[in-house]
């Protein structure tokens, strides 16, 4: 087929999307999924759902992670070829690029090599380019973090390499202790803060070019929300403040609603937290805010990330009933990342034993209520 | 060439009906060729992932089509009524300006509609490819679009034949009997 002839319009891809949607997994079968006592009935029930083309010559789920990640690139890959704009793909994968960037900063840190195997690069295309792995770049608002992220890390491995007791591994890091703490300890916090701090500006630069204002709504509740995340986490763990102000803020406006946050800090027990953050920049949704107040305090709590998920997934939920243009295939990509989450978060509880009861409170709302599995 | 378009805008009225049948075939064809666009793309979506569907969706991609065929019929209309098709053609600038505007309000709305009707034949091309069974019923919604091309079309045909019909434009009435009308 002439991909060129769908290239120009929303409706071809509108109309896959409306057929994808239906195959999407929903609650009912996550409940399945988490009924199955042994690894077997696991592989047999994804094996009668439409994940099946990826789990049937599977012998074992321990692979799942790449079978998963296999099914969620291909499918955004092949959606993205027949879109005439790509920048809504773009917050999916540069999402996923960053989390693998970040294991591999880390990992060169602790002085283990880069893993080949993580992220889009492997995703096989089927189309024109043969099954060849494909290279992607970083957008330019990544520039200034990514070389100082590489000035940092050739800095640290020429030191490790003349001084071979710094950072072997990356689980009991050896860093050498300097008044009384260990120098160079906060090195991958750092590389989270700056690629995190880039990701959140990269989200608030998309923002502004998308048009779609449910689109927009969305992205501008997720960034808010997943900075939050961040900033409290540094607050609760008492995490150097200058870090987060030098790495993750570096980037933001003096007037962003980041700075404020920090700034209210010893505020941050409830909702005066909001009404002195936001100040008299534009409130989110009050709803959104009740729902991050009442998730997350008075401690740092896995319920505070899945209030946030679930309140976006409702956000963007209404979109199914727009019969063609960005905001559906957004809405459906929104739902396939819900969806090999939820997978993910099942199968590897599953494989390491996690009992039923804590999987399931961390399950996220799928965008289908009804679904052909 | 200026007595040219002398003889055809001022002395006759036959390049106003000729550029109106022009405008009528032109804008309509060109809604429903648009029309078709959007629906059949969105009907190839829906019959990448279920080609079964063929059948119930080819209706759905065919009914902007429609509005093609009524501008044609207008077209034909005019070229009939005026005398253009194998009569003796007896148009006066002024009548022939009245089909002018005629065949572009009806290109107008043949066009609008055509592309309207192609967004509700989508959002039933949608509800067919979830439900196959609701394809019956999925029809219904652009064919409610329908119904205003028609009226457009039937004004249309009213409004030529009032034009055109023996004796030229006129109206008679009580108060109006005396008055001598410019067009006649």
């Amino acid at each position: 087929m002439d991909k060129s002839i769908y290239q120009n319009n929303w409706y071809y891809i509108s109309g896959r999307v409306n057929i994808l949607e239906g195959h999407l997994l929903n609650g009912v079968f996550f409940d399945k999924l988490l009924s199955c006592n042994s690894l077997h009935d696991i592989l047999v029930a994804l094996n009668t759902s439409p994940l099946k083309a990826y789990f049937t010559q599977v012998k074992h789920l321990y692979e799942f992670e790449k079978l998963l990640n296999d099914y969620y690139f291909h499918h955004i890959r092949e959606i993205q070829s027949y879109s005439p704009d790509t920048i809504i793909y773009d917050f999916f994968l540069i999402k996923s690029d960053i989390c693998n960037l970040k294991k591999n900063v880390k990992a060169v840190l602790s002085g283990k090599g880069i893993d080949k195997n993580t992220g889009r690069m492997v995703v096989k295309d089927n189309g024109e380019d043969g099954g060849e792995e494909q290279t992607t770049s970083l957008p330019e608002i990544f520039n200034a973090s990514l070389s100082f992220i590489k000035h940092t890390v050739l800095q640290l491995t020429q030191k490790r390499d003349t001084s071979p007791g710094i950072m072997q591994n990356e689980e009991s890091p050896k860093f050498p202790i300097e008044n009384g703490r260990q120098k160079g300890f906060n090195i991958p916090y750092i590389v989270d803060l700056i690629l995190d701090g880039a990701y959140l500006r990269y989200i608030e630069d998309i923002c502004k070019k998308i048009k779609s204002e449910i689109i927009r709504k969305y992205l501008t509740m997720y960034y808010v929300s997943k900075g939050f995340a961040i900033i409290q986490r540094a607050i609760a763990l008492k995490h150097d403040m200058n870090l987060l102000q030098q790495y993750f803020l570096a980037g933001f406006d003096n007037n962003h609603i980041f700075r404020k946050l920090i700034i209210n800090k010893e505020g941050i027990s409830g909702n005066t937290l909001f009404a002195g953050a936001y100040g008299n920049t534009t409130l989110p949704d009050p709803n959104f805010i009740q729902t991050l107040v009442s998730n997350v305090f008075p401690k740092i709590s896995f319920q505070y990330e899945v209030a946030a998920d679930n309140y976006l997934i409702e956000l963007i939920r209404p979109v199914k009933y727009i019969p063609f243009g960005q905001e559906r295939i957004f809405g459906y990509l929104c739902g396939l990342t819900t969806e090999v989450f939820n997978l993910k978060l099942i199968i590897g509880g599953k494989i390491n034993s996690i009992e039923n009861t804590f999987l399931k409170e961390r399950l996220r709302k799928t965008y289908t209520e009804h679904s052909a599995a | 060439m200026i007595e040219l378009l002398k003889l055809y805008f001022v002395q006759t009225g036959l390049g106003w009906i000729i550029l109106g049948a022009i405008v009528v075939v032109t804008v309509s064809c060109l809604g429903s060729a648009k029309g078709i666009w959007i629906a059949s793309s969105q009907a190839a979506g829906i019959l990448s992932e279920k080609p079964e569907l063929f059948g119930k969706m080819l209706v759905l991609m065919a009914l902007p089509g429609t509005q093609g065929f009524y501008g044609f019929i207008c077209a034909i209309m005019i070229a009939l009524r005026t005398g253009l098709i194998g009569g003796k053609i007896n148009i006066s600038p002024a009548v022939g300006g009245a089909i002018l505007l005629v065949a572009i309000c009806m290109g107008i709305v043949e066009y609008i509609t055509a592309v309207t009707q192609a967004k509700a034949a989508v959002s039933a091309i949608n509800l067919t490819g979830k439900q196959p069974e609701e394809g019956g019923r999925a029809i219904l919604i652009p064919a409610l679009v329908e119904t205003y091309a028609v009226i457009a079309l039937l004004i249309s045909i009213l409004l030529i034949t009032w034009l055109t019909r023996e004796g030229g434009l006129s109206y008679t009435s009580a108060i109006t009997e005396n008055v001598n009308w410019p067009l006649k």
